[in-house]
């Protein structure tokens, strides 16, 4: 068994669209990246980027143009790496006819799970999913949440070494959020490899090991979340108390970033490209000047400020 | 399998699910609660119904023969007592009539009948003086034993009809002694059933045939293709078929058991309804007809077809009503080509199909489907002569031209005609067959009617002496040639003189031992020696003719299991016996026993039977199109050509076979090397019959002719009667139903279209 739980290599996809397949779009360029098994991998990019297309070649319902891609050691859309694969789709559609437990049966049955299997495990996950009291009814009268825990149930039901989520928490309200992350780390306690497909950065950067940022079928960055976040130039902050001409004169030839100064003679000020020994030598000539640091932040950019600033760069080079 | 399974079984949960299930099985439910009270009864027949006569224009000439004076007994005793009406009604038929037979019209028919029915409530109907002579049954004699006052008012009915039937036995053949009525709820109708118990079971299975193939094989299938039509693009909308597809399961084997899952909604539906009609039918009738449980399958596949279509256009459009609208599309061209080829078929190729060759020295004689007399002549077909509609029939369809023979010494064609469907089982307006004599003169043909033949007159013979013999009820008749004017008296001043006493038109020539046969009758002439074998109610007779020219039954022999009709022909040494179910008995002469058995045309009714004039070969044509040339004694037949019309042999003892409509093709009888070909040049409509309508037809797909097989299923008849719905005259024009063809075709469809759908679902990117 390797420890990858999903392989990419320099993967393709070109769609054709048109009266012969005249005009082609690329969705996906060359993309190359690593999931190790046992983690939470966040898939992020803005509409159109190629998340879903990624999804679907590695799950054999779109066919690759070029590349290499593996699914718990199978090539992508092998029937073997998708018994060990539970999906659940943006948007997916449950027959109407069905209940909550003959939902399950039927997604068991196409799992290849016989009855009493479903039946053994079906109470205990519709529990945890929250829909304990709501086997026994149609599924026409699930709201869009309670469908979208039912579709996660249904992945979860044939206890699969690799979940692949596409938007999970779509319709959920913030409770339900809440116990699906509680739910995620769960399974990752348990072992189980998670793949995340989602809008909502908040959600990613608080459950996700890993992350990696498409766009325009680009892969722009992967890395770890603090990898992600600490691409970009490191600033400090420093909230000083003393004379302003003073500070002034300690933080002369250093790029500033933000200078603010209160009528309590205390100054805040952000800034850029010192390394730790500039930091320290700073810290030093202001006490010399009896200069008081009330404070000294090392400043940390969130998930949504890096992904915001790594697909405008893009934009930008692009153009 | 798991996987696959699964869908299967959420395909019926989902029919379940389906409100229209539950609304089309109540409307089955109601059907079959309508149809369940529905019962047959006999009941002793008591009253004449117009049915019960099998000759009208003999019993009107009967009754008038009594108005001049000619003819006493029961038949004077009905006449004195009747109506003026009754009266009248008999001599306005004879007189109105110009020629014979008398004008039976549907009137005169109802005032006749009441009259009888009326006579046979009077008490005093049966009078022992005047019933003297007449041969009563032992029914009648065990009533009369008991004493007229001692029966009740329904077995005096009851005994004057079976009186009156004694006085009338050729007249009144076909009045039984029980009639079946319809039963609802307890309730019997008045006027009886037109056909006997043992016609039951055909008739039921027509009816079946007609309620299933609209209720289930039209409402049923189109209810189905609205109801199934959103399955498929449902399952292949975004987020429904990803999540299907993430699943470990070949796609396109999920296709495949998704739509066989569809079917699902009218399997049940077909299954519930059949098998509740077969239940209706064994418990109410007493018919456990099994083979109606192939048409659950049948009617399946009915919808397969439709289904792979709509089906192939929900995958390409995911979109139900798309793919309804090219269901649509596609029945609606399936139709339009299945119906124009029936339409030129029936008003355009069939009635110029030749049903009988008549070689006459160097010239060929033929018949033609709608009854046209032809000559071979320029490399064409010549009508010498139009046919001629009888008076009473519906027009020419279903009637038979029964011959011609050609009398070489007075170069005259004798023919009967004769209406299709005439017997002692079913018939809509009794008329008997009428004969008519075509001479040649002054450089053309001319029609006219001969005499009256004799009652039941079937059959029609040259023997090698020439003379023309008929086959009736009474046995064998020679006629004397002369036309019915010809035996007139002549005209003066525009009024006819009686006809001087002469010698009557058909000479009876025996059998001596009394032969009496029962419609529907086989016969066939040993062209060597003018020996005759007739099949008639289950007796297969021999009937030698003697030095005086009289026949005499020289061997018979009965075969109990042959109940139905059957087609002879003979040599001096063999009788082919050809049954209604298509095996042909080959038995040897003078012992008529059992040579050998073959089954050469399948199924299909056997048609006519031929000889060589030397009795080397025999040909036995069925209806299906299929001729099989019997050889020496042994040897297997030979079948020939798959669309035969007619054959013959000629004096050379070459074989002539007509086929495709209007071909006829002379070949060697001994190597059926071909040797001459007759092919008139085709028309346009038959052109564009055969070079567009025809190849397009055979590559279409036949959804609509799947109910030709529902009817072969429950039938087990590979041809279909033109004309009444139960004929029992082999001689009538039958349409072959092409039972594998249809099947074959809309099966490669079906493979065709799921293939093409398998294939691009298989490359396609969800």
């Amino acid at each position: 068994m390797t420890d990858t739980a999903i392989e990419v290599e320099s993967l393709e996809k070109t769609f054709k669209d048109g009266w012969f397949g005249r005009r082609s779009i690329r969705a996906l360029r060359k993309i190359s990246f690593e999931v190790e098994r046992g983690s939470i991998f966040g898939l992020l990019g803005p509409n159109g980027a190629g998340k879903t297309t990624l999804i679907k070649i590695l799950l054999g319902l779109v066919s690759k143009s070029g590349g290499r891609a593996k699914l718990l050691g199978q090539p992508a859309g092998d029937r073997r790496g998708r018994a060990q694969v539970g999906y659940l789709p943006e948007h997916h559609r449950i027959p109407r006819h069905l209940k909550g437990n003959s939902a399950l049966a039927y997604y068991g049955g196409l799992s290849g799970m016989n009855p009493a299997e479903v039946g053994r495990r079906r109470e205990d996950l519709l529990r945890r999913v929250g829909l304990g009291e709501w086997g026994r009814v149609s599924v026409r009268k699930y709201s869009k949440g309670m469908l979208q825990r039912l579709g996660l149930a249904q992945a979860m039901l044939h206890d699969p070494e690799l979940l692949i989520l596409d938007e999970p928490t779509d319709g959920v309200d913030p409770v339900g959020r809440s116990e699906l992350r509680t739910l995620l780390q769960q399974l990752k306690e348990d072992g189980k490899t998670i793949f995340i497909n989602s809008h909502l950065l908040q959600e990613v950067e608080l459950v996700c090991d890993r992350v990696a940022i498409l766009d325009h079928g680009n892969l722009l960055r992967v890395g770890t979340l603090s990898e992600i976040t600490d691409q970009r130039e490191r600033e400090i902050e420093f909230v000083v108390r003393g004379a302003e001409s003073v500070v002034r004169e300690v933080f002369s030839g250093v790029s500033i970033a933000d200078w603010q100064r209160d009528a309590s003679d205390v100054t805040q000020i952000r800034v850029q490209g010192l390394d730790q020994s500039q930091v320290n030598a700073r810290i030093d000539a202001l006490r010399a000047q009896q200069v008081e640091l009330v404070s000294l932040i090392p400043a940390r950019d969130s998930l949504e400020e890096a992904f915001l600033e790594i697909v405008a760069g893009s934009e930008a080079s692009s153009q | 399998m798991r996987p696959y399974l699964t869908v299967l079984k959420d395909s019926f949960h989902e029919a379940f699910a389906s409100r229209v299930l539950w609304i089309l099985l109540a409307v089955s439910t109601l059907v079959l609660m309508a149809l369940a009270p529905l019962g047959l009864e006999d009941q002793r027949a008591t009253l004449l119904r117009r049915s019960s006569v099998s000759d009208w224009p003999a019993m009107i000439e009967g009754f008038y023969a009594v108005s001049q004076g000619q003819r006493e007994g029961p038949a004077k005793w009905i006449w004195d007592r009747g109506s003026d009406r009754f009266q009248e009604s008999i001599i306005a038929s004879m007189t109105e009539a110009e020629e014979d037979p008398p004008v039976v019209t549907r009137e005169g028919v109802s005032v006749l009948l009441e009259e009888l029915n009326q006579q046979l409530e009077q008490d005093d109907f049966y009078d022992a003086a005047v019933w003297s002579e007449t041969v009563l049954g032992p029914d009648a004699k065990s009533l009369l034993e008991r004493g007229i006052d001692q029966l009740s008012r329904d077995e005096r009915v009851y005994l004057h009809r079976l009186v009156l039937i004694a006085a009338f036995p050729n007249e009144i053949a076909n009045a039984p002694r029980e009639e079946l009525h319809l039963s609802y709820l307890g309730y019997t109708m008045d006027e009886p059933l037109p056909f006997n118990r043992a016609m039951a079971e055909p008739m039921i299975k027509q009816l079946l045939v007609a309620v299933m193939s609209f209720l289930v094989g039209i409402v049923a299938v189109f209810v189905a293709i609205l109801v199934t039509a959103p399955i498929i693009p449902h399952t292949f909308e975004a987020g429904a078929v990803d999540l299907l597809l993430s699943k470990p399961v070949i796609r396109w084997v999920l296709f495949l058991v998704k739509f066989f899952g569809g079917c699902a909604f009218i399997l049940l539906n077909a299954g519930y309804f059949i098998v509740g009609l077969w239940l209706i039918l064994g418990v109410r009738f007493d018919l456990w007809s099994h083979s109606l449980l192939w048409c659950i399958p049948l009617f399946l596949f009915l919808f397969i077809i439709y289904y792979s279509v709509s089906a192939f256009a929900a995958v390409l459009w995911k979109n139900a009503i798309v793919s309804i609208v090219i269901t649509i599309l596609f029945w609606g061209t399936c139709f339009t080509v299945g119906t124009a080829k029936g339409l030129i078929e029936q008003f355009a190729i069939n009635p110029g199909r030749i049903v009988t060759l008549v070689p006459r020295a160097d010239v060929l004689t033929a018949v033609n489907q709608s009854g046209h007399l032809l000559e071979w002549r320029d490399n064409a077909w010549e009508t010498i002569l139009e046919p001629k509609r009888r008076d009473g029939a519906p027009g020419f369809l279903g009637q038979v031209i029964i011959g011609p023979v050609f009398d070489v010494e007075r170069k005259q064609l004798h023919y009967l005609q004769t209406l299709s469907g005439a017997g002692r089982r079913f018939r809509f307006l009794g008329a008997r067959p009428s004969l008519s004599v075509v001479s040649w003169s002054a450089g053309s043909w001319t029609h006219a009617p001969g005499p009256n033949p004799p009652a039941g007159a079937s059959w029609i013979f040259l023997t090698p002496q020439g003379e023309t013999l008929l086959v009736a009820q009474e046995g064998v008749f020679r006629f004397d040639g002369k036309t019915a004017e010809s035996r007139q008296g002549p005209k003066l001043f525009g009024f006819r003189l009686p006809a001087a006493e002469g010698e009557p038109p058909f000479e009876p020539l025996g059998p001596d031992e009394g032969l009496q046969l029962v419609e529907p009758f086989a016969a066939a002439m040993d062209s060597q020696t003018g020996n005759l074998v007739v099949f008639s109610d289950g007796v297969l007779y021999w009937l030698e003719r003697n030095q005086a020219g009289r026949f005499g039954i020289a061997a018979q022999r009965a075969f109990p299991e042959v109940d139905e009709p059957v087609t002879l022909g003979c040599t001096s040494t063999r009788v082919v016996m050809a049954q209604s179910d298509g095996r042909v008995l080959v038995l040897g002469l003078p012992g008529l026993q059992d040579q050998n058995a073959y089954r050469p045309g399948g199924k299909s009714e056997p048609y006519q039977v031929v000889a060589a004039p030397d009795g080397s070969m025999l040909a036995a044509l069925f209806h299906n199109g299929t001729l099989a040339v019997l050889g020496a004694a042994g040897q297997p037949p030979r079948t020939l050509g798959r669309d035969v019309s007619a054959a013959v042999f000629d004096v050379q003892g070459n074989l002539l076979v007509a086929d495709r409509g209007t071909r006829v093709t002379t070949y060697d009888s001994r190597s059926l090397q071909l040797q001459q070909e007759r092919d008139p040049e085709q028309g346009v409509l038959e052109m564009v019959y055969r070079f567009g309508v025809l190849p397009l037809y055979t590559i279409f797909p036949k959804p609509g002719e799947l109910s030709n097989i529902v009817n072969y299923v429950l039938t087990d008849s590979e041809t279909q009667a033109m004309g009444p719905p139960v004929a029992t005259d082999l001689r009538q024009a039958r349409v072959k139903v092409d039972i594998q063809g249809p099947l074959w075709s809309s099966l490669a469809f079906v493979v065709v279209t799921l293939s093409l759908t398998c294939l691009y679902i298989w490359r396609l990117d969800v």
